[in-house]
């Protein structure tokens, strides 16, 4: 982590090579007379990517969009580069952004769409020419240059809007769930484009999602939000190891959860759970020899198989009522719906957390 | 849409009422303009084109015709200009900016849309006459004040016009990636919001210079003996000579038809060019 | 300059101070010259002619009367269209076309071939009678004013509620189909109710195009048609001596009037919307 310069006034000596790209402190809104930020605190350092996942409705896009500019805070501040921005408008914030819905302007071509960005900021003509040539070739769609948005599909004019976007070379890249709107077939690998082309430019970049399986492969840091406030953020690896709460451990769908104080022996506790990975649970009879480690066996009864298209999910019920996962290999033997097996989880896949 | 199936009874009977009350009364008028006389049988008598000429060639037409359509130039654009200053901007403010002054402009302007339709042409040609022609004809010219009088009666229509095209717009959107893009609000204004707009301010002016030049209550009780416009024209000539005025009547509604299916198209064309899904 | 509230309320300004100046000032002018003088010495009062002989009032009658009458024929009539055409999509455009055009066609033109066709001389009233039949109608009463109103109302109806109409997405119909719903049920239970804010505006809306209406009853029957707008001017610029203050009281009444029903329509369609949304 770089060391943190102290931000000057807005408007002030220039930013230290050091400082954060976006640091966040205490940012409170609300709107509508509903709070909807509620004390956030985030950083972000140079080349780092920061995905703010959460449900609709927690707050995460009006952080964006205070970051960007065309919302405003009631207290707290945004600091750039080490500037105060939280009073600047978007014109003079350093930013580029990218919305879902890529709010392309429907009557200039791909490429003046591309040099809108660098004419506005007071780039000559050659220069803003210049830059569009080089991002074009970049999201390779030199062909489509002059044609217009309503000629491109959705795929292409996302990368329209991506490159219109970073033809300022902004410090900080914005970008509103900009995957959610392309066909399932193209998400893959574009966001995985994406991803590829960010590490080469080192771009900044905070990105909003709902979805868990982008954000974990999109991201460096993932800022899990609920109700205006960020409980958690941390590397992907981080969060598969160690959620901090229950609620996060929940959202992130991919453990099996036992309250701890429904269990016996020296599993009981008095407050808090117990989560495992989901592919930490088995059936006793194919877990391998455990060598003296205690392990968490308990009876359960099979609810439903559902194939799915990598594995079979066997939601069973569990001594006290919870849903628990199983997963299985097609190739494995069906087990029967309404039958109770014993199921087991190793103890190093087990981990406390609190409520 | 699903399969065209038949209209129901009522609605087809609803359709042909339509089209007769439309069309009977406008072909009834174009056979008179088209005919010698029509006063002995039911089917009219002495095809002839004379009207036709003689209704063109008339410098009391031609003179009412150029006064008419100046003047009615003229309010269109006072109208449009004032309409879409005020229209424009607060559809999109109201889009982008949550302080309840945004709201407020969007109903003061439904409420202003509104008072054309409250307040009956008569009454405003009146009212006019007395204040600014009465009281202080002396030093307000006639036709400005004809123009600035029938200029807000065309407010409602332009207002219709341009919040139906700004609705499948998504103008906020626009604006904003523009702000991202360092670009003020002008200058996102005046390279992609207005472009887009011009067929719709375009279809927004012809639809009023139509208006205007139609008008007949202000055009006869305000401009009176003083200055003759088409609509109290054709009123006068009708008890001269009947079949000349039905040609005029047609060749005017000619016009105005040509101008309608003008804007019918430029409507298609903006609802065509479609927002990026 | 950012586009915000503030600056959307600037830029409206040039259109408040234009419908200030030119049409709530004469019109308020007026109306404030007949308070004071009913309300300083009662004798000037108009109110006292007004109500001494009920002339007036019964203009004032008619014009509500017709005016609704025609707002509901037209409406019956415009909607039907406007259904028909929802299942005859190739008919659209040309009947919207034949549907703006006969929405303009009022006034003189439409008197004229009105009187070319049902008047005293008219075409059809001379071969019905050839046929020993009354005349159908009688054009210079109120049944004839009533024609035309509808000639222009049922056109401006269908005009208005092709867009309503259109909302009334097909899958509903195909849903009430699959779960057995024959076409009158539909129409009554879903279609209608859903329509029924449109209908009320667009009621309001033909009725507020009726009462104000000035060239149509003035070109059928002169200045002695029997409605407040024709009133309203006669008694201003008409052939016997001027009764302004008169005038100013009955426009007063259909101002009224338009507002009451205007008003009302309005509130009556928000109520209905928040009710089905």
């Amino acid at each position: 982590m770089s060391s943190i310069a102290s931000p000057t006034l807005d408007g002030g000596a220039a930013a230290t090579a050091d400082a954060p790209h976006l640091a966040v402190r205490d940012a409170r809104l609300a709107l509508g007379g509903r709070p909807v930020l509620r004390g956030i605190d985030l950083t972000l350092a140079r080349g780092e990517v920061v995905a703010l996942l959460g449900a609709s409705g927690c707050g995460k896009t009006t952080l964006l969009r205070s970051i960007a500019g065309l919302q405003q805070l009631d207290e707290g501040s945004i600091a750039m580069g080490g500037r105060f921005v939280q009073s600047l408008p978007p014109q003079r914030r350093d930013i580029g952004m990218v919305f879902q819905h890529y709010a392309l302007f429907p009557n200039l071509s791909v490429r003046e769409n591309i040099r809108f960005g660098p004419l506005a900021r007071g780039e000559d003509a050659a220069q803003a020419d210049a830059r569009a040539d080089e991002l074009l070739a970049l999201i390779d769609l030199q062909a489509m240059a002059d044609r217009l948005p309503q000629a491109l599909s959705g795929g292409q004019r996302q990368r329209v809007a991506l490159a219109r976007a970073l033809a300022t070379r902004p410090m900080l890249l914005l970008m509103d769930e900009p995957f959610s709107a392309l066909d399932e077939h193209f998400r893959l690998p574009l966001r995985r484009q994406f991803r590829q082309l960010q590490r080469e430019l080192g771009q900044s970049c905070v990105i909003v999602t709902h979805d868990r399986e982008e954000a974990f492969e999109v991201a460096d840091r993932v800022a899990v939000m609920f109700d205006g406030v960020i409980a958690q953020c941390a590397s992907p690896r981080e969060l598969r190891r160690a959620p901090v709460n229950r609620r996060v451990a929940d959202f992130l769908g991919m453990f099996n959860r036992l309250d701890a104080r429904t269990l016996e022996g020296t599993w009981r506790r008095e407050s808090g759970h117990w989560i495992a990975p989901v592919e930490a649970l088995m059936l006793a009879g194919d877990s391998p020899d455990t060598h003296g480690a205690p392990a968490l066996r308990f009876p359960a009864t099979l609810r439903a198989n559902y194939p799915g298209q990598q594995r079979v999910a066997c939601e069973f019920e569990g001594p006290n009522g919870q849903t628990l996962t199983l997963w299985r290999r097609h190739e494995d033997a069906e087990l029967a719906a309404g039958s109770t097996v014993e199921l087991t989880i190793a103890e190093p896949a087990m981990r406390w957390i609190e409520d | 849409m699903s399969a065209a199936q038949k209209p129901p009874v009522f609605s087809a009977f609803a359709l042909a009422a339509l089209l007769i009350a439309v069309l009977v009364p406008m072909a009834a008028l174009l056979l008179y303009g088209l005919s010698g006389r029509w006063d002995r049988h039911w089917w009219p008598e002495a095809p002839t084109l004379r009207w036709f000429g003689e209704a063109v060639r008339d410098p009391r037409v031609q003179g009412a015709v150029l006064r008419t359509t100046a003047l009615a130039l003229a309010s269109a654009t006072l109208a449009l200009i004032c309409g879409a200053l005020a229209t424009i901007p607060a559809a999109i403010a109201a889009q982008l900016d949550p302080h309840p002054k945004a709201a407020a402009l969007r109903r003061a302007l439904d409420l202003i849309a509104l008072l054309p339709f409250a307040i009956a042409p008569v009454v405003i040609a009146i009212s006019a006459l007395e204040l600014f022609v009465g009281r202080w004809g002396g030093w307000l010219p006639l036709p400005l004040v004809y123009v600035a009088v029938v200029a807000p009666t065309l407010f409602p229509l332009i207002h219709k016009t341009l919040q139906s095209a700004l609705a499948q717009l998504n103008a906020a959107a626009l604006i904003e990636a523009g702000r991202t893009l360092g670009a003020s609000d002008a200058l996102t204004i005046r390279r992609v919001l207005l472009p887009m707009l011009a067929p719709a301010l375009l279809a927004a002016f012809l639809l009023a210079w139509v208006t205007a030049a139609m008008e007949f209550a202000i055009a006869n009780l305000l401009l009176g003996g003083q200055l003759e416009l088409l609509q109290p024209l054709m009123n006068s000539l009708r008890n001269a000579n009947g079949h000349q005025a039905a040609a005029l009547m047609v060749l005017a509604f000619a016009g105005v038809g040509a101008v309608v299916a003008g804007v019918a198209a430029l409507t298609r064309r903006w609802t065509a060019v479609d927002q990026p899904r | 300059m950012a586009l915000n509230a503030g600056s959307a309320w600037r830029c409206a300004w040039p259109l408040l101070l234009l419908t200030g100046v030119a049409l709530v000032l004469p019109f308020g002018w007026r109306a404030a010259t007949i308070f004071g003088d009913c309300i300083g010495h009662g004798d000037g009062c108009a109110i006292g002619e007004l109500t001494a002989d009920g002339y007036y009032l019964e203009a004032a009658w008619n014009t509500l009367w017709l005016s609704a009458l025609s707002a509901l024929i037209g409406l019956l009539i415009g909607l039907g269209a406007a259904i028909a055409l929802l299942r005859l999509p190739r008919m659209e455009r040309p009947v919207t076309l034949l549907a703006s055009l006969g929405a303009n066609f009022s006034g003189v033109p439409l008197a004229v071939a009105l009187l070319l066709l049902f008047g005293a001389q008219g075409v059809v009233t001379v071969s019905l009678q050839s046929m020993g039949l009354p005349p159908w109608i009688d054009l210079q009463g109120l049944g004839g004013l009533l024609l035309a109103y509808v000639c222009f109302q049922a056109p401006l109806a269908a005009l208005l509620l092709i867009a309503p109409a259109r909302m009334l997405d097909a899958s509903l119909q195909d849903a009430a189909a699959t779960l057995g719903a024959g076409p009158a049920l539909y129409w009554r239970r879903v279609g209608l109710p859903l329509l029924l804010p449109s209908l009320v505006e667009v009621f309001g809306l033909l009725f507020a195009n009726a009462a104000a209406a000035f060239a149509t009853p003035f070109a059928l029957s002169g200045t002695a048609a029997h409605v407040l707008a024709v009133r309203i001017a006669s008694l201003v610029s008409g052939d016997i001596f001027a009764q302004p203050e008169l005038s100013a009281l009955l426009a007063l009444i259909l101002f009224a009037m338009l507002a009451a029903v205007l008003g009302l329509t309005r509130w009556l369609a928000a109520r209905l919307r928040k009710g089905i949304a």
